[in-house]
């Protein structure tokens, strides 16, 4: 089940591997590289980082290298399909546009911005008042106990016999199930819940608590937002660039990945220049593409 | 009283009748009035009938956690839900993501 809930979100995965990776290359040398000196307030600070033209973001530049790699999957995983269930179809015919880094593209925008939606019950989750919640199962755990007692004494001792008494009888033995799962699950679900907050605020013995979704969720939110951007400037290079480029492919069927490196997109031409120490070491996703498509 | 569910009496009214309680004091002086009822004034008259009644007011507070009870449970297991089910995934990446950068490994392997 949480193999299943993993992959659902794998993209999210995606997206902080690339952050972090983006990360120690800005910081190289000088990030302490472990978990202990990473906070997830670093996910906001993304949209903080502007390159050379003041506009683009750091968290542009990650989703656009996702978008990349994501496209690059999907065409894949399309084309894998189709060769098992139609093999002597006419679809050849569209070969040639699928191949194209516009298509990639496209592709890629799709995957990316699924992610809001893949993640909204982050944001359900970010309204939770953890306190209230607490507070409320140590409020019905302690009017169970009061209750228990009022039954065992008060009532006893009147010996009334009464169908009052009969129903509460009847009803505190659910009551008390109920409270017993409520009081344990409350336990087990505060500390898984913290146990990860303290993962990424390096145990800093603060009780961070449910602040981990709302960091989650103002993430998502930019994230949506610069998806969007994304979306709309790739849009326009894909119009201005189909116009002028018409170089001949050499290469006739080799690989996406090798394709792509041999012809960069005009936009990663760009963050090239916007970014210039990360775009040297460019992000390599193909290691982890293919470990964890054996995994699932 | 017919007791089930809790909710045979509406809760505003189970509320409407802890908050008029009286005091120790005024409960003392209730139940020593041993004077014809209607020489009461009306919210008197009805006290002094409630207060007759064997802890009538610790009956109601019963009533009242029924219906807490109820209505909690349902509300506190959806929070439950929403906070471990769905968001785990996304917490459980960000730890392999965290485990991913300490350990500077391979891919967590999913078992």
């Amino acid at each position: 089940m949480a193999c299943n809930d993993l992959r659902e979100s794998r993209l999210f995965l995606k997206l902080l591997e690339a952050v972090l990776k983006t990360g120690n290359r800005m910081n190289d040398g000088t990030y302490r590289g472990g978990a202990q000196a990473f906070r997830l307030d670093t996910l906001l600070k993304l949209s903080d980082v502007k390159g050379t033209d003041g506009k683009t973001t750091l968290l542009h530049f990650v989703v656009q290298e996702i978008i990349r790699s994501e496209g690059i999957r999907a065409a894949r995983t399309k084309r894998a399909s189709r060769s098992v269930t139609s093999v002597n179809t006419s679809d050849d015919s569209d070969e040639g546009s699928e191949d194209s880094e516009e298509y990639y593209r496209s592709m890629g925008l799709q995957v990316v911005s699924g992610l809001g939606e893949e993640l909204a019950d982050v944001k359900k989750a970010a309204l939770i008042d953890g306190d209230a919640l607490t507070s409320t199962v140590s409020k019905l755990g302690h009017s169970l106990m009061k209750t228990q007692d009022f039954l065992d004494k008060d009532m006893k001792n009147l010996e009334e016999d009464s169908e009052f008494q009969g129903s509460m009888e009847r009803f505190m033995v659910s009551a008390r199930q109920q409270v017993m799962w409520m009081v344990e699950e409350e336990k087990r679900i505060m500390a898984l819940v913290k146990s990860t907050a303290d993962y990424f605020h390096g145990n800093a013995g603060k009780d961070e608590g449910l602040r981990l979704f709302l960091i989650v969720r103002d993430f998502l939110i930019i994230l949506d937002k610069v998806c969007r951007e994304v979306k709309d400037t790739t849009m326009k290079f894909a119009k201005a660039s189909s116009s002028s480029k018409k170089e001949p492919r050499t290469s006739s069927v080799s690989s996406p990945e090798a394709r792509s490196q041999q012809s960069p997109t005009p936009s990663s031409d760009l963050h090239r220049k916007l970014f210039p120490a990360i775009a040297e070491r460019r992000m390599d996703y193909s290691s982890s593409d293919s470990s964890d498509d054996e995994d699932f | 009283m017919l007791v089930e569910s809790g909710n045979e009496i509406p809760t505003e009214l189970i509320q409407t009748l802890l908050k008029m309680a009286p005091t120790q004091d005024e409960e003392l002086k209730l139940r020593m009035f041993t004077g014809e009822l209607h020489e009461l004034g009306p919210a008197e008259r009805f006290l002094k009938v409630l207060v007759d009644i064997p802890f009538a007011f610790k009956r109601l507070e019963c009533l009242m956690f029924m219906h807490n009870l109820q209505e909690d449970f349902s509300s506190i297991k959806e929070s439950f839900a929403t906070l471990e089910v769905r968001p785990r995934p996304c917490l459980l990446f960000l730890s392999h993501v965290i485990t991913l950068q300490v350990h500077a490994c391979t891919w967590p392997r999913l078992t």
